[in-house]
């Protein structure tokens, strides 16, 4: 093969190689969308999905036509003529007629409906009295007209108009709500109808409506309020069991199951369509700037120290949501060309979605979207930790994945220079590594969140951000974190089934789990999630939701959803407290009237009380409930300072006060007629009897138990948390223990928070933490002395034979916190808090006891070598061994009946010990097993099992004599899987003498040892 | 020592057997039995413990002649098979084993030749070979009294016993006889462990009915 000839194939294989990547970046570099946007010149305001003609009407109401899209090649193949700005358009069910609505803008006479014969072309022009405003089709071929003025039933038949109601007739009606505002005048609608034809819901700028078809009845379903009901657009589930509304999901009822999160209301800007069979939606939706609509959604009463945005840094451009059709959680987010501007339908096989757009139509291809290009991260949220013990650099792995399956190019940000990822820019799939060297965090004595942001210009979503989170902890931090992503808000006991449950709001569930801290089950709430509460007969437990006009309920004994708590339109239930007598829950109020509404489980219905007392029903928004453990009493807190106590034995408020400016942070109440509001302590009239000691931080969670009570304290978002006992009736804290990271705190506008329950039958405590949450022992305040280290031998024999690589045997007292082998994740704990360090250098603990640990001497001691025990309780003093480069000691673990310490020496005749009944013969192949031997050849990582392959052998063979008689070695070196055990295997030659205690002397540099065996001929 | 132990007394029985070739009446003869152990006691520290052989079957084959018609010798090889054995306290450790056993013996009839039924008394000498066959375990109960052991072994054996032969016809005649086979414990493979002492020697009384066939009259 010539030069030229290897140098092209080598230039071949190149971009074979090369091929998939360059493929990748051959991406756009602009940031890809979702969507395809066919422009229509004009602007759209309305669309009818004709499929039996495979073509999608669109009224361009500037253009004064109508567009008609091929559904074929999605080009506008003709255009319609018609009379000034079309505004609303509808195809008949049997798909013979096009009614559009002429928007005549108060002038009278150009208010008008035509109706195209999409069968012989003809049309006719119908004038209506008011400015057609929204058209949709009943099951009776008849078309809902909605007019500024009037709803009228239209046949486009026969051109006859049947007036149902007018606005000012439908708003002077009867109605279990009762109207903002009175108006004669609607200027804004949207309607649309089930794929059955029976039900049509609609929206105005006033109020939402209700068309039965059956009954022929039309209603106001709610009035709307701040923000406006944007985007002004409805869609329907295929039988009407839910529609979407603006920003709200509802019920067939009118009940608001679920709203987007913090709407903008803007009427102009976006667009949902509801696939209710795949449990999907599909949305546009703006959202208010949050500092300017504190009173108006998504406020919550508890957020993360260090909250992890939902995802990277949104781009500027409009975003497509899909999102849960229960609950409207976020499940994607995808990037549009163009915002949306008002209807969208599905087809009927809900792959395609046509949606109007500022251009005219976007075109999204819904049922290919698993084929999209996306980016995502299959790790949220990393979390490193280190301690006294562990200052080592650490890495960890992700993997950065196209859910599609596809390859698209990616690069990763980080937002501090300590976290560094390798590599930092690839090819979907990639196995990212993230180190972090714990030394940058040493000031954080808790954890320290960082992120890294993924940026992919070929996928189309918007992938979520990954937290990575830094914990450093001193020894005397109690606590074992359990990461859990996301944001939690709240966590409660079930005491009767050992479980606990956490509430997620990120993802609108309620996490459960055992007492061993598995997760065995999420539940899905309503949207934003704040607080829980178990009813008195332990068996529902009731989720407020904050947009939700509901509060979920579950069935804790099966796990399942029970029928919701249905609230007052218009009210969102916060926080809910359950009492001997009342379940009470202060609730958000569209109004901004908060109140406080009282929970009835048997018509799951809830309504306002009309006083609290004699006490004026008005609350802040930011109210906290608690409820005593024997149900006796609720406590109810309030931002602004307020506060009140509900008496379930006389079914009153019996005590309100004001002696604060405002409040925040833990709420308890107790059954011994003690309240804690943030560190405040109140007595039975709500009379501040005492405060608590407030340099400790900010409130976090109070757990009364008994007459005992827990506290929680954060002393800073990145800081140690504090946990203390505190005795009521001194108003004193109990032995302080600073916990591994902070706990939870409210947000920076105010909120109460619940951050501790007690861990299965008092097993222990759960906090929430800003990792997750942190399981501290029942003990977690027992005192820990230092520790003291008495003798140090090598685990085999116990005799001061000591080599690198040798495992020792530390005997002395409090070594350990806690007794256990590695396994159980308290005792893991334990040992991540308590580390040997030999010369410096961590050495691995295999064993920990409190007066035994057993341990490996890293492999590069040598002579006289220091050992220091560090545990939470302090570090011992140093002891000083003498390392030599080879210590041979026989393993005396054997076992045999009750025989035990016998010199754990293997014959391979029958893979059993060697003792009195089984001795050695001549001719016998022998497997000792040791430590002590030293250094091997390859060298095996301190801690770190041997390999299989290649076996690692001792860099000095020891000589073996039984009898005097030398043993040929056939192999010494460590046994693979085993960390610090050696083997020398050997063969026992025929000359060998016999007889009981023949010694069997293993030598290796300077030091030997011997154990006598018996040999037999 | 063994090997030496078992030429001389092969020696022994081929110089008694020269003058029973000189003379007519042979006979040849098998048998089988069952035979029993009487074991030693093993003593250490902590108490006593039985240890020996278990009872087993026995099978024998003969070869003799009557020097006269009170005398008679024979050469008699019997295989015993016999597990060794240690019990105490209601625990015990079985282990397989067997043995050989050659001996030669003098046999003194008390009824002379043509009688019908003759009683005879045996007594000899020879060597007692015991194999430990079983599988070796790191443990064994009481093995601090004795370890039984894969090994094999001879020993010297005294025999003594009698029994009767009724001739059946001028050919064949039936035994009906016992013997004592005395031997000291063999050590190697019922071996006393250190602190551990062993009294006594073990007897193995077996029981056998057979029958001869005479040859040269």
């Amino acid at each position: 093969m010539t030069f030229f000839m290897r140098s092209r194939s080598a230039l071949i294989r190149s971009l074979v190689l090369a091929l998939p990547v360059l493929c990748a970046l051959e991406q756009p570099l602009a940031a890809a969308t979702f969507g395809t946007v066919v422009p229509i010149g004009g602007q759209a305001s309305d669309l009818a999905l004709d499929e039996s003609r495979r073509v999608l009407y669109i009224a361009n109401f500037n253009g004064n036509r109508v567009d008609v899209m091929s559904l074929d090649n999605n080009a506008i193949t003709r255009s319609i003529q018609v009379t000034a700005q079309p505004s609303a358009i509808a195809l008949s069910r049997d798909n013979k007629y096009l009614v559009i609505g002429h928007y005549g803008n108060f002038e009278a006479a150009r208010n008008a409906v035509t109706v195209l014969n999409l069968e012989d072309n003809s049309r006719r022009v119908f004038g209506v009295g008011s400015s057609p405003l929204a058209v949709a089709f009943t099951n009776q071929n008849l078309a809902l007209v909605v007019t500024s003025t009037e709803f009228l039933l239209f046949d486009p038949m026969s051109g006859q108009t049947h007036t149902i109601d007018t606005v000012a007739g439908l708003q002077g009606k009867t109605l279990p709500i009762v109207a903002p505002a009175n108006s004669q005048v609607i200027v804004r609608a949207a309607v649309a109808a089930s794929q059955d034809g029976l039900w049509l819901f609609g929206l105005t700028d006033k109020f939402l409506f209700r068309y039965d078809v059956r009954l022929g009845q039309l209603g106001i379903t709610s009035y709307t309020s701040s923000p406006e009901m944007g985007p002004r657009t409805v869609s329907v589930s295929t039988t009407g069991t839910y529609y979407l509304a603006g920003w709200g999901l509802f019920d067939r009822q009118g009940t608001l199951v679920a709203q987007f999160p913090n709407p903008s209301g803007k009427l102009d800007i976006g667009s949902h369509a509801l696939d209710l069979e795949r449990g999907l939606i599909y949305a546009q939706m703006t959202q208010a700037d949050p500092a300017a609509t504190s009173q108006t959604g998504t406020s919550t009463p508890v957020s993360s120290t260090t909250p992890a945005p939902a995802a990277a840094t949104d781009s500027s451009g409009p975003i497509l949501q899909v999102v849960a059709a229960d609950n409207l959680a976020v499940l994607d987010r995808l990037q549009l060309r163009e915002n949306l501007t008002g209807r969208s339908v599905l087809n009927s096989a809900r792959d395609v979605l046509y949606s109007i757009s500022a251009s005219g139509v976007t075109i999204f291809q819904v049922g290919q979207l698993a084929k999209a290009p996306r980016i995502r991260s299959e790790q949220r949220e990393v979390l490193f930790q280190s301690s006294s013990c562990t200052r080592e650099q650490q890495t960890k792995d992700i993997v950065i994945s196209n859910p599609s399956g596809g390859r698209v190019a990616f690069s990763l940000t980080t937002s501090d220079p300590a976290i560094i990822v390798t590599p930092d820019s690839g090819v979907t799939p990639a196995v990212v590594h993230i180190t972090v060297n714990p030394g940058a965090f040493l000031n954080a004595k808790g954890t320290s969140a960082g992120y890294i942001d993924i940026h992919a210009s070929g996928a189309v979503n918007l992938p979520d951000r990954i937290r990575v989170l830094v914990n450093n902890r001193e020894p005397d931090q109690r606590g074992l974190i359990q990461n859990i992503p996301g944001k939690l808000v709240d966590i409660l006991a079930d005491p009767v089934r050992s479980r606990f449950l956490i509430l997620r709001q990120d993802t609108d569930e309620v996490l459960v789990f055992d007492k061993n801290q598995r997760q065995i089950a999420a539940l899905r709430t309503g949207n934003t999630p704040t607080q829980m509460a178990i009813t008195a007969d332990l068996r529902y437990l009731l989720v407020g939701n904050d947009n939700s006009n509901i509060a979920s309920v579950f069935d804790l004994d099966t796990l399942q959803p029970s029928t919701p708590v249905r609230f007052p339109v218009g009210h969102y239930p916060r926080s809910i407290a359950v009492s001997g007598n009342a379940i009470l829950a202060s609730v958000r109020s569209g109004s901004g009237v908060h109140k406080i509404d009282r929970i009835d489980m048997a018509s799951r219905t809830a309504f306002p009380l009309p006083n609290l007392g004699v006490y004026t029903n008005d609350v802040t928004l930011n109210t906290g409930l608690a409820a005593s453990p024997d149900g006796s009493s609720l406590l109810i807190a309030m931002s602004d300072g307020r506060v009140l106590l509900y008496d379930a034995n006389y079914d009153t408020f019996v005590a309100a006060r004001k002696d604060f400016d405002k409040l925040s942070g833990a709420i308890a109440a107790s059954s011994y007629d003690f309240f804690i509001v943030d560190n405040h302590v109140l007595n039975s009239s709500l009379v501040p009897v005492g405060t608590l000691n407030n340099g400790a931080g900010t409130s976090s969670g109070f757990l009364f138990v008994d007459q005992m009570g827990f506290r929680s304290n954060s002393l800073g978002a990145s800081q140690a948390g504090m946990v203390e006992r505190v005795n009521l009736s001194q108003l004193q804290g109990i032995l302080p223990t600073r916990i591994t990271e902070s706990p939870l705190t409210s947000s920076t506008d105010g909120g109460f928070t619940r951050t501790l329950a007690v861990l299965g039958n008092r097993e222990g405590l759960i906090s929430l933490t800003t990792s997750g949450f942190t399981v501290l022992p029942w003990n977690y305040d027992a005192a820990s002395a230092p520790p003291r280290i008495d003798r140090v031998v090598n685990a085999a024999d116990l005799s001061d034979n000591i080599a690198p690589g040798s495992l020792v045997t530390i005997f002395g007292s409090q070594l350990s916190p806690a007794p256990g082998l590695a396994g159980d994740p308290l005792t893991a704990d334990a040992l991540v808090q308590s580390c040997l360090t030999v010369n410096g250098s961590l050495a691995p603990v295999i064993f920990s006891s409190p007066d035994k640990i057993n341990a490996q001497i890293p492999y590069n001691a040598a002579g006289s070598t220091s050992l220091i025990l560090r545990t939470p309780g302090g570090a011992s003093d140093a002891f000083r061994v003498r390392v030599v480069p080879g210590a041979p000691a026989v393993f005396r673990t054997g076992t045999a009946g009750a025989e035990s310490g016998i010199p754990t020496i293997v014959r391979a005749a029958n893979n059993e010990l060697v003792t009195v009944s089984n001795p050695i013969h001549r001719g016998d192949d022998l497997v000792i097993y040791a430590t002590g031997l030293g250094r091997t050849n390859p060298e095996v990582p301190v801690g770190s099992p041997a390999p299989y392959e290649p076996l690692a052998y001792a860099v000095e063979t020891p000589r073996i004599t039984l009898g005097g008689v030398a043993l040929p070695v056939a192999f010494a070196g460590l046994t693979p899987g085993l960390i610090g055990v050696y083997q020398v295997n050997v063969l026992v030659p025929r000359s060998v003498p016999t007889g009981f205690d023949i010694p069997l002397r293993i030598e290796q540099s300077t030091a030997a040892s011997t154990v006598p065996v018996r040999v037999v001929p | 020592m063994t090997k030496n132990r078992i030429g001389r007394t092969t020696l022994a029985l081929i110089f008694l057997a020269v003058p029973a070739l000189a003379e007519e009446h042979w006979d040849i003869g098998f048998a089988a039995g069952y035979g029993f152990y009487k074991n030693v006691t093993a003593t250490n520290a902590t108490g006593k413990a039985s240890v020996g052989f278990r009872p087993g079957v026995a099978f024998a084959a003969h070869a003799g002649n009557e020097m006269n018609r009170w005398l008679a010798g024979e050469a008699r090889y019997t295989y015993r098979q016999n597990d060794a054995w240690v019990s105490a306290r209601g625990t015990e450790a079985r282990f397989d084993a067997d043995s050989h056993i050659l001996t030669y013996d003098l046999i003194f009839h008390l009824a002379g030749r043509p009688a019908h039924v003759r009683p005879f008394l045996a007594a000899g000498a020879g060597a007692k070979i015991y194999r430990g066959a079983g599988r070796e375990a790191a443990f064994q109960p009481l093995s601090n009294f004795v370890a039984l052991t894969r090994a094999t072994q001879a020993v010297p054996v005294a025999s003594a016993g009698g029994g009767f032969k009724i001739e059946m016809n001028r050919l064949i005649t039936l035994r009906v006889e016992a013997r004592d086979y005395a031997s000291p414990l063999p050590r190697d493979v019922v071996t006393p462990v250190p602190g551990a002492r062993v009294h006594g020697w073990v007897h193995d009384i077996v029981p056998m009915i057979g029958i001869s066939f005479n040859v040269g009259r």
